[in-house]
This record gives structure tokens, sequence and C-alpha cells, in this order.
């Protein structure tokens, strides 16, 4: 395969480059170089630097060296994009040179969106380039004549691929590739990433055990980005508290008709839907040119306005991260950030949206709903400049997908135990997966449920005689097939009109909150719930005058990124340079300062407040949202234990804050007890069951894993035998097969996803040796405030479940006997 | 606790089980037994555990009450599938050991399993003095005092001051009260009781009537 010729591309092609884009840049002709060498690897560039043409000529040009140009090509390369709405521009961009040389070459798409019918067609022909999504291609390997008819491949790509880097989709990838690359040992890989702060971690998962013949290609242009931050006017006025809500809607507005086309993000969906209502009412004038764009709105509700973004005739779409990638919006002349900007890589993706031809600046601007979020665009800014970039950690054995995805190859093929575990270990994830727990998971797909255990009635997969695993039942399998793919998805709840048009979805954890009759916002609509029944909710356009409570999703708060937590440390206490956001905030600090202590990562600021509620401690660590939640969670189990007293928890990306009605004192001794790193897993692990957590966890997993019927609109009725919640399997799996890995896998994943168990252990060893500032202060300071406030706190009852349920007893009495 | 239904004293149990002292009959519903079966049989796979488990709660309740008879008010076992390996013989060994007789008011999931194949007399419904026993409570005429089962009910009850707890349930609808599930691997449905209703729910040791004042409406 290694090729003599020289890098430089066959005349007609070189000649189009030439053409369209002039001379090709350094990284482009070396990983023109490197394919046809027949190596693989990582190319990393900023969004609108060339990096598709980079990873397409390469495969592009062999074929014109390799194939008669006058008739239809076999399929040569797969390109893998993690987002479905980018199949169509991708598409549209493969197939520019193959349409001027004249090529009778076919490109096509095949994802969840593609019809019956061009699916049926793609399985009698592959096209010469087949773009297509991961859960698309693991149904393609569960095809048997998959393999036989990619027989011609020699490339393939991975779009975006630091989006499915540290997700179970990007496992799913990892093992579907290792499947590929054992057929077709020849096979190169590609992946294009954007900005990722550990890009060698990226292309391990990207090649696996090949990773050290793989090369990893940079733009060497470092995209100028300007972060700019709309400041409150009349900072003397600025809420002590902090709080601005929806307040700066007016200077948006503003900046919005200055500009031709904006993209205004947001953190949440519901802050999506808060937002458009907010602008649609300071701009009514441009009523029908604003729309908004999530990513439980309908399909074609979503097309429709990104198609308005890119023919200009929308002026703002308010959004989510569902527009965080690829699609090139021309128009797109202004992005807006609303609130904390969470990480500094996002940040400067959604930066990136603006201004997307090579050499343009990136500009963004910033809005605060919250006064601490100033010094985070201010600390994403200064994070930026010296470049601390997030990484994104890949996935250490999921055991759940692993389970998914032998299933998928067995249906492909039957296939020797011992070579599909050589296969998984050629993987970053599974690369040491001890055969232990292999044995487990073979035991667990052919026996039924208990890896002890045979079952008669069982069917799935077997051991034949040969040796070999089958899996060959039809009706499992179509389960099966049905189940690839929900990797991500919670069931969703269908919203309608009673006409059947659909609106989009939302989770049945909000949408069983509302009652019928009563009335709420999605999709920028007032709705009325007329009935909610088996995953569909039928509604009708509001007339009552009152406004609904808007949609909620959960999982909505994502943690700001360890690297921009300490940006902002290092911004409070030592500023790397002068900073309009700094300067408004001052004053904020100062009231801080003056009732308090300004906390940092040099000491620990614990601060005591008493309130009518009960007694409060406020505990600044600065390790982020997520760390914050496994030390409130460990800290308030202690204190539990010890007071013997309920206590509420709340945490933030600053700190946490424990409330109890009395018991709270502000002592080292309590103080360092409650952050205590020894018997760290046992308390932490007894606190999280009474928080329910593996449980929730195992939702998930049982999904991936597929022991949840697919819950498929349409398809309920041969599955209704099967409905069962994950909390009723997690008992059972806990009661008659409590060494079942997956539970493990729960328990793990909670450790490390939720709680992120390393960094946790890490941040109290260093908590330890940290001196101890501990205050007592009048009323809540700035800082204290907002955990103070925060509508979604937890709360860890005194006791065991029996004792709750007495006092739940008595309190019913007390209150029937007050009735 | 006690309730009278149409003058019939009805004893709610915690263990998710009505008696009726007059009769010595021990009533349930939505055993749902060989569910893990059903699932294992179409290549989920599920430990078993439940049905030998469900069957057990059953005898021993049985013999607490000295119950003379065991009256399902449907659902005994869930699909088809279930009754296709072990469980006819299981559930006629169980029989034999209990100390009551078992009747079944068929229910939907007992019709598609297959009547026939389920060793245990069964009746499309019953009459205990005034109160009817069927198991689908929809059926039902409002004034018709009656015990049924099919709905799973349970209730969402704020147990401190954030958070709230969903509670399997006695539901008492009109006249009909519905029990509910017995099968450790069945769920729970929310119900939303409406002005009149009734709602008893087996806390700890105790089956508890809940204030109408406290009730999601």
């Amino acid at each position: 395969m290694p090729a003599c010729h020289s890098h430089s591309l066959t005349p007609p092609l070189a000649a189009w480059f030439a053409d369209q884009r002039g001379q090709p840049q350094g990284f482009q002709r070396a990983a023109w170089k490197a394919h046809a060498e027949g190596r693989s690897g990582l190319i990393h560039a900023p969004t609108g630097f060339g990096k598709t043409l980079a990873a397409w000529l390469g495969p592009l040009d062999e074929a014109m060296r390799d194939l008669p140009h006058d008739r239809p090509a076999p399929c040569r390369l797969l390109w893998i994009t993690p987002l479905r709405a980018l199949a169509a521009d991708t598409l549209q961009a493969l197939a520019e040179p193959i349409q001027h040389l004249g090529l009778p070459w076919e490109i096509a798409a095949r994802t969840g969106d593609t019809s019956a019918y061009r699916r049926a067609k793609l399985r009698e022909r592959l096209p010469f380039a087949l773009i297509t999504t991961p859960e698309s291609l693991s149904l393609m390997i569960s095809q048997p004549d998959f393999r036989r008819r990619l027989a011609g491949l020699t490339t393939v790509v991975l779009d975006e691929w630091h989006e499915l880097l540290g997700s179970k989709r990007g496992v799913q990838t990892e093992l579907a590739l290792a499947r590929l690359r054992r057929w077709f040992p020849e096979l190169r890989t590609w992946g294009l990433s954007a900005t990722l702060g550990n890009l060698d971690q990226a292309r391990e998962a990207l090649l696996g055990n090949r990773h050290p013949e793989g090369v990893t290609l940079t733009a060497p242009v470092i995209k100028p980005l300007e972060i700019e931050t709309l400041i409150p006017q009349d900072i003397e006025r600025f809420p002590w508290a902090g709080h601005l809500g929806t307040r700066m809607a007016g200077p948006v507005a503003r900046r919005i008709l200055q500009a031709r086309t904006t993209l205004l993000f947001t953190n949440t969906r519901s802050q999506t839907e808060l937002w458009f209502q907010e602008i649609l009412a300071a701009l009514p004038d441009l009523h029908g040119q604003i729309a908004m764009h999530h990513g439980s709105l309908d399909r074609e509700e979503r097309q429709r306005v990104e198609a308005g973004l890119k023919d200009g005739s929308l002026r703002c779409v308010v959004c989510t991260s569902s527009l965080d990638l690829g699609v090139d919006f021309a128009p797109v002349d202004q992005v807006i950030q609303v609130g904390s900007p969470k990480g500094i890589a996002r940040l400067a993706q959604r930066a990136g949206r603006s201004g997307h031809q090579p050499g343009a600046k990136s500009r963004i601007l910033g809005v605060p709903t919250h006064a601490l979020e100033l010094i985070e665009f201010a600390a994403a800014r200064d994070g930026w400049e010296a470049r601390e970039i997030e990484a994104r950690i890949p996935l250490h054995q999921p055991l759940d997908v692993l389970v998914q995805h032998t299933l998928t190859c067995l249906l492909g093929q039957p296939d020797d135990p011992a070579e599909l575990l050589q296969e998984f270990r050629t993987t970053r994830a599974f690369r040491d997966l001890d055969s232990t727990s292999w044995q487990w998971l073979v035991g667990f797909i052919t026996s039924g449920g208990h890896a002890l255990q045979a079952y008669p009635q069982y069917r799935k997969a077997h051991q034949g005689n040969d040796g070999l695993l089958h899996f060959d039942d039809a009706a499992a399998a179509r389960l099966h097939r049905m189940n690839i793919g929900t990797i991500t998805s919670d069931p969703a709840i269908t919203l309608r009109f009673a006409s059947g048009k659909s609106l989009g979805t939302v989770e049945e954890s909000f949408i069983s909150r509302i009652r019928p009759g009563q009335v709420f916002v999605f999709a920028g609509r007032q709705l009325e719930l007329v009935r909610f029944h088996q995953l569909q909710a039928t509604v009708r356009a509001s007339t009552k005058k009152h406004r609904g409570q808007v949609a909620t999703w959960n999982g909505g708060k994502s943690p700001l990124s360890n690297e921009l937590a300490s940006a902002i440390a290092r911004r409070l206490h030592h500023p790397p340079s002068p900073a309009p956001e700094h300067r408004a905030v001052q004053p904020i600090l100062d009231v801080q300062r003056r009732w308090s202590v300004l906390p940092g990562r040099d000491q620990l600021v614990v601060e005591f407040t008493r309130t009518r509620e009960g007694e409060h401690l406020f505990i600044y660590p600065f390790a982020g949202r997520l760390v914050h939640e496994g030390l409130a969670t460990l800290a308030a189990a202690r204190l539990s234990r010890d007071i013997g007293e309920s206590v509420d928890l709340t945490q933030n990306d600053y700190g946490f804050s424990l409330m109890a009605v009395r018991g709270l004192s502000l002592s080292e001794a309590l103080i360092r007890s409650l952050l205590s790193p020894q018997d760290l897993l046992d308390d932490l692990l007894s606190a999280m069951n009474s928080a329910e957590m593996a449980r929730r966890q195992f939702r998930e997993i049982a999904r991936v894993a597929g022991l949840l019927a697919p819950d498929l609109p349409g398809k309920r009725r041969s599955h209704r035998d099967l409905q069962v919640s994950s909390s009723l399997l997690f008992e059972v799996f806990t009661r008659y097969d409590p060494d079942n890995l997956l539970l493990d896998q729960a328990r793990r994943e909670i450790l490390e996803r939720q709680l992120e168990w390393t960094r946790l252990k890490a941040t109290l060893d260093h908590l330890a040796q940290r001196p101890l500032h501990l205050i007592e202060t009048e009323r809540l300071t700035p800082m204290a405030f907002p955990l103070w406030a925060d509508q979604l706190s937890a709360h860890l009852p005194a006791g065991d479940a029996h004792t709750r349920l007495e006092a739940m007893l008595a309190r019913l009495e007390q209150e029937a006997s007050q009735s | 606790m006690h309730l009278h239904l149409a003058g019939i004293d009805l004893e709610l149990l915690p263990d998710l089980a009505v008696f009726v002292p007059e009769t010595r009959d021990l009533l349930v519903a939505d055993l749902h037994l060989g569910k893990s079966a059903t699932f294992r049989a179409r290549g989920i796979p599920i430990p078993e555990g439940e049905t030998a488990a469900d069957l057990q709660r059953l005898t021993l309740l049985a013999e607490r009450t000295h119950a003379s008879r065991i009256i399902v008010a449907g659902d005994l076992v869930h699909a088809p599938e279930a009754l296709r390996h072990d469980l006819p013989d299981t559930l006629a060994q169980w029989m034999e050991d209990c100390p009551a007789t078992v009747l079944l008011v068929a229910g939907n999931h007992d019709q598609r399993a297959g009547l026939h194949r389920i060793p245990c007399p069964s009746v499309p419904e019953l009459t205990l003095g005034p109160l009817l026993i069927r198991h689908h409570p929809e059926s039902i005429r409002p004034d018709q005092p009656a015990i049924a089962g099919h709905w799973h009910p349970s209730i969402r009850l704020p147990d401190s001051p954030r958070r709230s707890s969903r509670l399997a349930c006695f539901f008492l609808h009109h006249q009909c009260l519905i029990l509910p599930g017995f099968g450790s691997f069945t769920g729970t449905h929310p119900i939303t009781p409406t002005p009149g209703d009734r709602v008893f729910v087996p806390l700890g040791t105790k089956v508890r009537e809940i204030p109408a004042a406290l009730l999601p409406s």
C-alpha cells in the first residue's frame, strides 16, 4: 500500500483545489501524504480551516489513481459524523469535487433520518463514499453481508471526533473501528477534531493499539478569539445578590438589531424557551424573523430553522448546544452567549460559529445572568490566552456498551469468544479488560440473567457445538437492532396536537407533573395539556391569559470545567490583567470582602450563618460542581449521622452549603471531620445509596445493555409485556444476582462520572492540607446567596427509609388532626 | 386497618393484601408470576427469583391470617411465555403446599397466557355477599360495591420538605376498592384521586389512610 509517488494531488484534482481554495495548507498536504503512505492519524484545526478537504482528498486522490473514471466505484470510504444534522452538509462538501470532475461516483448518507426505501437501496449497493452516524454504523455491522459489501474499503473518517470522545457513543465508535480494522487490516482511520486539551488520548481512542503508528497534524494557525462581555449599566445599582436573570434582554435586543444574523446560545433548553420569549417581547417588529432551536424540538421545525439561518431570512436564533457543531451558517455575523461560559473550549467553539471563513476572527458577546458570571467570562479569556483548553477523557470499560456491541457483532457473524476478546482489547476503552470480566459477559448474554445459572427458556446468544458464539433468534435480534442507537436518548414523550402534528419531545419527569388543563411553554408556544398517555402527550394551543411554566429538562446544569474553575480562582486573587468585567463586579466582591473574605484556592473559606430556616454552613473549595456535589453528599451524610437531623444541601461551581434546623457550629474540628478523607469510600457509598444515585445511573446502563425494551411509539404493542422500570430491575438484580457486573458498573459510573471520584479524593487530600478560614456572617454573603437560593437543592433526610416513613406517618397524623 | 364496604369488614394488610374475617378470604391482585421468564424468553437476561419469593410471601400471609381461601383478583401470571416451562408445575406444587385453597378471578394477562394452562380454578368474576370481585375496575358500575385489581395503584406523597416518595396503595374509587399489585417484579401506576376517593398506604407495619387534604389533586 505505501505509495512511492509524491504527495501532490493528481492534476485534475490539484487544479480543482487551486481554483477553489488556492494554495493547500501544510497540514492538508501532510494529511494527503500520510494517507498515501498508508498511515492513519488525527487532524486538529479550528472550524473552517479545511479539515474536511484534508481528510477527503487523500482517499479521493487515491481512488482517482486506482479506479477507472467512467463507471461507478465500489465503497471505499466511510465518513462517520456524530450529528445527523451534519450529514446533509457533509454530503454537499464531499460531492463538490466529484461533480466538478464529472466522476460517476456516488456519495450517500445513511442516518436515522434516512427513509426505509433509501436504506434498502443502500443495502443493495453501497456508494463510493457513505456518510453515516455511529449508531447507523453499528446497525450495519449487525447485518451479515456488511463485511462483504465493504470489501473495497480503504479509509474511515471520524468527523468531530472530540464530540464523541468521553461518551458512550465514543466507545461504541471505538469498538466499531476495531471491528473494521480486524476485517481490513490495511484500513486507514482519520479523525477530525476541534480544539482539545488531550490530543494524544484522542488519537489513542481513535486508533486503538495502532496509535503509535499514527500522526497528529495541527493547523498552525490559531484562530483569533475576541470575548466581549455585555456589562450591566448602572453598576452602582447592581443587585447585591447578583441575580440578573433576563434583565439584560433589552441591551441584548439592541445588539441583535445591529447585526445581520445572530446566534444566541443559552446553557439549557428551558433558558432557550425563556430567552426566546424575552427577545420576542423586546423586538416585536422582528416577529417571524426570530426562531428557536433545541434538541427536543421536532426535526422538521429544526430543519426549517436551519434553512432560515442558511438563507439569511432569520435575524436571530435562540439555541442550545444543538447548534454548537459543524454546519456552516454563512450569514451569521454575531454570536451571543447568555449565562456562564462553562468551559473555555466550549466558548471558543460557539464563538467559531461566526466568521466561518479561514482567517476571519471569532467573536463572542457574553451576557451574564448573574454577577459572578462576569468573572467567568474574564477568566475564560485568561484561559484561552494561556491555552488552557479542556480535555475530554475517553471512558474506560463501560460494560453495558460492550454487552450491546458483542451482540451486534454476533448478529453479523458467529464468532470465537477468544478472538472477540482479542479484537475488543485493541480498543483504548477495553485494552485491559480481564478475562474474568469477559467470561462473565459471555455468561451473561448466553445464560439468561444469572451468569452462573442457565435458564432453559432463554433465547438470545448461545455457544454452539463449533465453539463459536451465535446470536440468531429472529425476535431477539429485532429487539436488539431497535436498541442500538438508544445510547444517549432517555425515553422521551412526544408532544402532539390532536391533528397529529408533532411539536417535539419533553421528559416524562416534566410532563407527569403537568395536569390536564394546565398550561406550559414549549417551543415558544403556550400549550395546554389535554391528555398524557403511553409516551404521547396531546396538547392544544392555550388561550389562557397567564403564562404557564416553562418546560424543563433534567441534566440541564452542566458543570464548569476544571480549567475554567482554576482560571476563576486565579482571577479573583491574582488577576493576570485588568478586565472590564472585573471592574464591573468589583462592588460585589467588595461586599463579599467586607462581610466575609474572598474565597480562593489558597485557603478553605467556611461561612456560618443563621436564617429563619436554620443554621447554614457555606464551604468554598472551588473544585467544580460535580466534586462539590460529592463533597456535599459526603459531608451531609456524616453530619446527619452525627447530629441526627435532616440536612439540606446545595452546590454550585464555587462551593456547597449544608443546612440543618440545629446542630451546626463553626468549629474547625467539625469541618475537618466532615471533610476527612478517612473512610471516604464507605461513607460516600452509604450516602449514595440513600440518595438513590446508583439506581438512577442504572437506568442508562440497563438501556444500553438491552435490559429495557425499547420504547418506540407504534411498536409498543408487541413489547408491552416487557415494560419495566429501571428501578425495579435494579432491585431484582440486587436481590437475585448481586454479583452482576452491570451493578458494579453503575456504582463505578456514579463514582467516576457523577462524583468524579479521582478529583474528589484529590480535593479532599488537598483540603486536609489547606488552612481553614472560619467566619460567622450576619447575613448571607454574595457568594452564599446563590447557594441558599438554589431551587434544585437536595435533601438528605435523617435516618433510613423506615424512620423516614415513620416520620411521615407522624406528620400525616398531625396534619390530619389539624385539618 | 379496617374498612367497611357495603357492610363487609375488610382488613387492609400492609403486605398489599386484604383479609375478609367473616369468610376468611385473603384477596390479592396482580402477581404477574413468570415475568422475568417472559423477559428471558424474548432475549432479555434477567435473573429468576421473584416467582418463588412472591409465592412464599403469599403462603406466609395465608398462614398468618389463617385464611381458608386465597382469591387472586386477576393477573396471576404475566404472559404466555411464562407458562411454557416450569411455572405450571411450580404453581401446582405451591397450591398443594399452601394451607388455603386458591381461586383465580381471571385477568387480561391470565387470559392471554392461556387459562387452561394455569393449574388453578378460575372464574370470570365472583360475588362475596354484596361485593363483586372482578379484575377490571373500569367495567364496574360506580354504585356497585366491588374489589378489583389491574391498576397497580400508587400515590406520590411528600415525605420531607423537598422530596416525595411513590408508594403502592389501596385505592377506593366510588364503591370499588382497587388492590395494589402484589408481585415484586411489577411496577405501579400513579393515580390521580378525585374528590370522594380514599387512599390507604402501607406504612411500616400498618396501613394508614391518607387525609384528603394531603392528596394531590
